[in-house]
Order: C-alpha cells, then structure tokens, then sequence
C-alpha cells in the first residue's frame, strides 16, 4: 500500500501545471547534406533547418548529440576549424564523450560545444536575439566537419521560449524550490522537438568485416524507418538493397572478399541511382533522401576500403 | 602582613582620613544647599587626577538623598577591581580622594573603601578584605566580652588587626549586680530554679540568686561561675580497684565509667553510637555500656557517628547517593529531597543537516536524558529552538529580527511538533526527538530546560548545504550585488563555479566584455531572502549553489566608454553592453545542461 501512496504522490509532484505561454510542441524539420572531401578525408555535415509554416512557435536552437563511442577510433581535432560565430572555448581533453568536430553557423546565429549533465557531448547552434526562424522560414549553413562517417544522430529542435517565474502556479512553487532544474527539464523538455538526424561517428577501433556489414544492415533498417527510404508504390527497391547487403554479408562470411566487393560496389551505385543528393536537388521519384544517401553510400564506401 | 603590621596600617590610614577630611571642609564648596549632580562632577574633575585603568561613577540615591561616587579601577596583571566609594550627604564636606589602595595581594587587607562621614566632625572608616568581609579599622568602644572574645563577662575593646584575627583587651569582670525578685529566677512552669545571668543588669537591687552548678554559667550574677554551694560532682564516687575511672553508678556518680571497679584492669565503660540499619552511619544517639547494646557500634567500626537520618533503612545515610526516589536520601544538612534529580543533558545525534527545499536530509535525531532515573513525581523537559543571533553563526544573513519565525521544529517520532518531553518514573532515557530544518541556514541551538531541577543543557547543531564554495574571482566576470544584509552570496557548488568560468569565458571571447556574476547562494545555502525580509518566496532558487543570475549589462573589455547599456530598471551604463540573453541562455545550455529562467536578471539553472 506504501508504494501506491509513494507512486501516488511523485505523479502529483512530477505533473507541472505550469500555466505560463508555453509554447505547445511543434514538429521542425532538420535536413542534411553530407559531402565528402576524399583528399582531406573530412566528411562535411550540412544542415538546413526549417520552421514549417503550420507552425506558431519561432525556432531558435538546434543540437545535435554526438557522444564518443568508447569501441571507436579516437579522431583528430587537426584540421577541423570553427567558424567565427562559433565558440574557441571548449576543452578537449575532459571526460566529456564527444566526436571530434569542426563548426560553423551562418551568420547572426552563434553555435558552440557543450555537454549534458551526463557529459554527453554535442553541437549546438542557436540565434542571437531576434534572429529566430519565424514559422514558414528556414535557414541553412549550420555546418559540422570531422573524420567521423555518417551514422544517426539525436537532434533537438526547441523554440524561442524562456521559462518565466512569474507564470508559476502556486501549487508548483515548493517543488519548483527544492527541484528546480528538474521542473525546468521537464517543460523545456515538453516544448523541444525530438529528432534523428544524421551526423559524424567514429568508425570501430577494430575493424571486423562481418561487425560492419551487420552495422550496414542495420543502418538501412533504422533509415527506413525513419522514412528517409521510401518505397513509393512498391517495396522493390528496398528489396533490391536488402538482398545485395545480404549477398555481401554471405560473402564476407564465406571469406569471399571479392565476392563481397562487387556486391557492396552493385549497392552503391544503387544507393546513388536512386537518392537526392540534396535536399535542394531531390526529384520527387528518388527514393532515397540525401540522409540515407549519405548513411549508405560512405558507410558502404568505408567498408568497402577495409574489406 | 602580621598583626602588628595591619595595626599599624590601620592607625596610619585613620590619622591620613582625619587630615583629608579637614582639608576637605575647606576646599569644598560650603553653601547650605544640597549638592547637585554637577557639584559632584565638577568636584571630581577639580580636585583628583583619575589614575589609570580608573573611572568614576557618580550615583544619585534619592532615597536617601546622597551621591554615591565610585572610582572604578582595574589593576594591571590582577584579575580583580577595587572601588573606593564615597557618599556625599547635604550639607556634609565630601572625603579625601587619593587615598591609598593596597593591593589584594595577601589574604587580608585588601583595599580600603570607607563610607562617610556620617558624622560632622567624625570619618566612619570601613576596610575590605578581599574574602569580601568588612571590619571597622579601629577599636571598638567597651562592650561585655563574650565567650567569642575569649573573656566572658567581662567589660573589654576588641581590635580587628586583619579579616581573620582580632586583638583583645579585657579589663576587668562585669560588677557584680543583684536582683530584686527571686522569682524571676523559677520556672513558673516547674519551680525549677532558672539561671538569672540573663537578666544580670545594675539598674536592678541586690537579692542573693542561688548559683546553678555545673552549668558553666554566672547564673546568680555575682561574676563567679559555679563557684558557692556547688560540690564535687565525684564526691560520691567510688574507684575501689583503684584504676583512676570511678564505678559505674549512675545513680550517685554521674561520673562513673569504670565497668568493673573490682579489676584494676578493665576500665571505661564504651560509648556505642545507634547504627540499627547496619549502613556505618550512626543517628548520633548514644549509650554509654560496658557491653555493646544490640543495634549499636563503636566509633571505630563507623564511618561517621552522626547525621543518619534515617536510621531504619540502609540506603539513606550521608554517605549514599540520592536516588530519586521521593526521599532524602543523603540526609543533606538542608534536608533536601531528590536533589540533583531530574537533570540532565540534550544531544544532537545527526550532523549534517540542509535546509528544507534544498534536497538533502533536514532532520537530526536529538537525545534527551537523564542522569538518575526520573523520582516517583516525573521529568519534564522543555525543548525550544533558538536561532543564530550574530554573523559568524547566521548562515550568511546579516540581519534578524523575525529570524525566530523561521527556526527548525522539534517533532516526536509520530511527526507531530512537541515543546517538551516528559520522563515518567525511574525512565532515564535517552528519548529522542527530531529536528526539523527550516529554509534558513545557520547554527541553531536546541534548549532544553529540565524544569523540576531548573537546570538548561543546550546542543547546537548546523544546518547549510554541504560543498559549497565561493565563487573564485576571474578576468572573465566581475562579481556583483554586494548588499550588507547579505555579504557573501556568491558560493556555489563545484560544478556551477567551473560552468559560471566557462560561460563567463566565452562571452568575453564573443563580445569583449565581462559578465557581471551577481547572486548565486548564501555560504551555507538556504533560503536566501534578497530583501532581507525573510520572505521564502523573494528568490525561489538560490539555495544550494546551482543558481546564478547574470547582470543584463556587461562591461566593455578593454573599456569602451561609447558603449552604452540600457537596463530594465531605466539605468543607462556608459561602457556597457547589452547582454545577449539567448546567447547566454545557450551557454548555460552547452556547459552543464543548464536552463535560462526569466527573472529581473538573467537566471541560469544548473543540474548540480
């Protein structure tokens, strides 16, 4: 009976009745482009965010998480550079876990490393006052470099809100007093837009054929079910590249590493048949977007290199 | 100092008192009014040098209508005052200053202080010793010496030579005096023949009064004790076995000791002292018997031979413990029941208390106990919370009226807030009490009366938030919003200090300028009523060193005095800039997942 009253009452504490203009949740759009630069061996990470113009609310903040993973590589900061707008001041030799990156941001918007209280490391971008994108607007150029390849990435959208005290119900105020960041985690939590995206990961630190073309695999799974491959009438070209990303897996299982590369090369040239490259250049028969584009073709091209 | 040394002490400070008196009759103003407060100051600072270390006090007693002056002084090294005291009646000369002090450093004579004069022409002289006693410092007129004085009855001066010893003269034996009735001598009662010594006085005529003998006293008044008419109390003893101890009758020798006055080898008869309970102590009632009567001891086999009060029961004695048990049990000499009982000690068991609302454990065990078990009657022991009442101990609020409102609570085990807790009989304790913490930091005492035996034990306990520290100064901000009522409240914790540094940091990069830093936390945390009203609600966060509000204007850096800033109170700062609030509000973000709230300033809140 204790830990139904105990339930009981953190419901009643954790439901903010909060009755200030919070700004209901509103879905934003984050595209990407990725591009390649095989000299330099940088991937570029080009977003493009948009404010739908259904939308009430002005946009104002995106980050996008891009933690280190403890089995990748670690990548060098050499060569990646900030932009002007960007911040200098972020140590790189912390515990923090994040992706060694480059960034830039058009101008009138500022952008910055930073970390959550878990010391996940991401990339920030935001507008500097009066620089929002209002509803039915968009802006490009929020720009990520680094070594790391395309993989999927959590995004936050928020708008431009800021939690005021005078709007606080008085029945929240004791806990706002004693919980104060958890009470603001929560609202600014209820007005962000949650999201994928793509962005840099470090590549494994040891490279396993068979490892990576299940990590393929899967990539393209998730990429379909976030909608970035569409089958459009009928589900043959997701046939088509399940069946050569299996006829590759086969391959590699059978040591047939030849086999494997002429497979994994049908399967590019597939991905790029039939993919926007951009969001600015995509005919509406593609059915790829630039994010899965970019996710299967540099992820196949990496494996291909180390096969 | 001997005796004859104080004598002549004595003598010398009387002839020195004589000779100031009379140069006071004539310095001193000789009008027939009264003396106003001002005679007397401006007497003070016409006629004395004040020493060191001195001071005057003047006093008006209007009861009896004199200034009392008092010279005050501390003596270098010594660990006392002295004080000379002077009374200045109406129309009376005023007494020397400058008199001599001799310094307490003996154990009589330890400074003089005189009072007077009382009389025109005469100094009434007082000394004090430093036992705080008082003697008069010259003999006193002839009086009937008393057994005290060591010559009873006779007419004499006695002269007290220090605080301790006297010096004695007596001249001769009282005269001898009669009476007029004899029956001032019977007891109208039983006849008995009474001593008259009492009423022995000149005025009365001569009649012969029967001396009583044996009782040491002068009772027929003829200056003779128990001298005409009183025989030989052994003169009808026998001491047949010739040992020096009479026999043992006491019918016809009251004197008589010897058990056996046939055996020159037993003698005295033993004194046995009462002890019927066996405990060693003895009622102090006696017999005299050769052998020992039951329920009696000798002296030897007791460790006292009086002051049992209780002769029936073991457990009560002088020696014994009072038990709290309704009885005196000690026989003290005042008689005094369950003394010492229902005292005791109050203790905090719990350390580490934070404020309400700031997330941590607010309550302490507090121990109450006795130290004997509770008499038959009960203990009760009221409780009460004091708060701080200076700065060091404040929680870092430098103001206080209305701090008693926002104490901790004392609660019993149920929740339910108590003022006192009772020990019922032969309970001890310990019982324990919570505390519960308010929203305000600070050493807070927990008092607890113990009200049968009007004793008090106090226990302090502290109630912050643990691990905060001051904000450290930066070339990247500048710490602002300094208020006395407040004086330190920028500590914060570990986390929110390096997040504030590298917030504060990046913004001077951006914008060459530095950040005012203003209210972060209080030392010790808690409520932190900016106002200093103690209003709980005048900043809701603020409390355990994760807030920090920002100023809206920032310093230009190097200085630009073209700059100016507008704040939102209408102040315009030349050399400032206007914050960017979402700037900053995404560096609160990015170090340490913080978030902007919208208050007068800038509010960023972190997670730790």
């Amino acid at each position: 009976m204790k830990k139904y009253i105990f339930l009981f009452l953190v419901i009643i504490f954790t439901t903010h009745s909060y009755a200030g203009n919070i700004p209901e949740q509103e879905d934003y759009i984050v595209d990407a482009n990725v591009f390649f630069d095989r000299v330099s061996e940088v991937y570029e990470y080009n977003y493009t965010l948009i404010n739908p113009k259904e939308n009430k609310s002005e946009l104002r903040r995106l980050r996008v998480y891009i933690p280190n993973n403890s089995s990748g590589k670690v990548l060098s900061w050499e060569g990646l550079v900030n932009g002007e707008e960007c911040s200098r001041y972020f140590l790189k030799k912390t515990k923090i876990k994040i992706t060694a990156v480059g960034i830039n941001a058009p101008k009138s918007w500022t952008c910055g490393l930073g970390f959550s209280k878990d010391d996940i490391g991401f990339v920030i971008y935001g507008s500097l006052e009066n620089t929002q994108i209002l509803p039915g607007g968009s802006l490009e150029g929020l720009i990520i470099t680094s070594y790391g390849i395309p993989g999927i990435r959590d995004a936050i959208l928020e708008p431009d809100f800021i939690f005021d005290e005078k709007d606080l119900p008085e029945e929240d105020i004791d806990y706002y007093i004693e919980n104060g960041w958890e009470y603001l985690d929560k609202i600014y939590k209820s007005v962000a837009f949650n999201t994928k995206t793509i962005g840099p990961v470090a590549p494994p630190l040891v490279f396993n054929a068979t490892d990576f073309i299940n990590h393929l695999i899967d990539l393209k799974h998730q990429a379909q079910e976030l909608g970035w491959i569409k089958a459009k009438g009928g589900d043959g070209i997701i046939q088509a590249l399940d069946q050569k990303l299996d006829n590759a897996k086969a391959a590699i299982a059978k040591g047939n590493t030849r086999s494997a590369s002429k497979i994994l090369k049908a399967f590019i040239k597939q991905v790029e048949a039939q993919s926007c490259k951009t969001h600015d250049d995509c005919k509406a028969k593609k059915h790829l977007s630039p994010e899965a584009y970019a996710l299967l073709k540099y992820n196949a091209e990496y494996l291909l290199d180390n096969l | 100092m001997n005796a004859s040394k104080a004598s002549a002490t004595s003598r010398t400070f009387s002839i020195f008192l004589i000779l100031f008196s009379f140069l006071f009759v004539l310095s001193f103003p000789k009008n027939s009014d009264a003396y106003t407060y001002q005679d007397v100051t401006d007497w003070i600072e016409a006629s004395s040098s004040l020493p060191e270390g001195c001071t005057y006090i003047v006093e008006y007693d209007g009861v009896n209508d004199y200034y009392n002056v008092i010279r005050r002084c501390f003596i270098p090294d010594k660990t006392y005052q002295y004080e000379i005291s002077f009374v200045y009646e109406e129309k009376i000369p005023l007494p020397p200053f400058g008199t001599s002090v001799t310094e307490c450093g003996e154990d009589y004579v330890a400074h003089w202080a005189y009072v007077g004069p009382l009389f025109v022409f005469g100094v009434y002289v007082e000394e004090k010793y430093c036992d705080g006693s008082t003697r008069l410092p010259y003999r006193t007129n002839e009086k009937v010496m008393d057994s005290s004085d060591g010559c009873p009855n006779y007419i004499g001066t006695v002269w007290p030579v220090n605080s301790k010893d006297y010096e004695t003269t007596c001249y001769q034996k009282k005269p001898k005096v009669t009476f007029t009735n004899v029956a001032d001598c019977i007891d109208s009662v039983t006849g008995d023949l009474i001593s008259c010594a009492s009423s022995c006085d000149g005025s009365l005529a001569s009649t012969e009064v029967p001396e009583i003998c044996g009782n040491n006293i002068d009772d027929n008044c003829n200056g003779y004790i128990d001298e005409e008419g009183c025989e030989d109390p052994t003169e009808s003893c026998d001491d047949a076995d010739e040992d020096g101890f009479f026999a043992l009758d006491e019918t016809n020798c009251t004197e008589g000791t010897d058990c056996d006055d046939t055996d020159a080898e037993i003698g005295e008869a033993t004194l046995w002292y009462a002890d019927a309970d066996n405990d060693g102590h003895s009622s102090g009632e006696t017999a005299l018997a050769c052998e020992r009567p039951y329920g009696y001891k000798s002296a030897d086999e007791l460790e006292e031979t009086s002051g049992d009060c209780d002769d029936t029961d073991d457990k009560t004695n002088p020696g014994a413990e009072e038990t709290c048990d309704g009885k005196d049990n000690n026989c003290d000499a005042d008689k005094k029941v369950d003394e010492g009982c229902c005292e005791g000690r109050v203790e905090v068991l719990t350390f580490d208390i934070w404020p309400k609302k700031t997330g941590g454990n607010t309550t302490a065990d507090v121990s109450i106990k006795l130290f004997k078990p509770a008499p038959p009657s009960g203990c009760v022991v009221s409780l009460k919370v004091k708060p701080p009442t200076d700065e060091m101990s404040s929680g870092g609020h430098n103001h206080y009226n209305g701090r008693s409102n926002h104490t901790g609570k004392i609660l019993s085990s149920t929740g339910s807030e108590v003022s006192k807790v009772e020990f019922k009989k032969d309970e001890i304790g310990p019982k324990v009490v919570k505390f519960k913490s308010s929203e305000v930091s600070g050493i807070e005492t927990i008092k607890a009366s113990f009200e049968e035996s009007n004793t008090v034990s106090e226990a302090k306990l502290v109630t912050r938030v643990l691990g905060l520290s001051p904000l450290m100064s930066s070339i990247y901000y500048r710490q602002t919003g300094f208020r006395g009522i407040h004086p330190v409240h920028h500590y914060g914790t570990q986390y929110t200090r390096v997040y504030i540094y590298r917030l504060a940091a990046e913004f001077n990069e951006k914008f060459k300028a530095t950040l005012g830093i203003n209210d972060l936390s209080l030392i010790w945390g808690g409520m932190f009523d900016y106002k200093g009203d103690w209003n709980t609600k005048a900043h809701y966060k603020h409390r355990k060193g994760t807030s920090v509000d920002i100023d809206q204007c920032a310093l230009t850096s190097p200085y630009n005095a073209s700059k100016e800033c507008k704040h939102s109170n209408g102040d315009t700062y030349k050399g400032f800039i206007k914050v960017d609030k979402k700037y900053v509000g995404d560096l609160c973000v990015a170090y340490g997942d913080g978030y902007l709230v919208r208050e007068a300033s800038i509010h960023c809140e972190y997670p730790y």
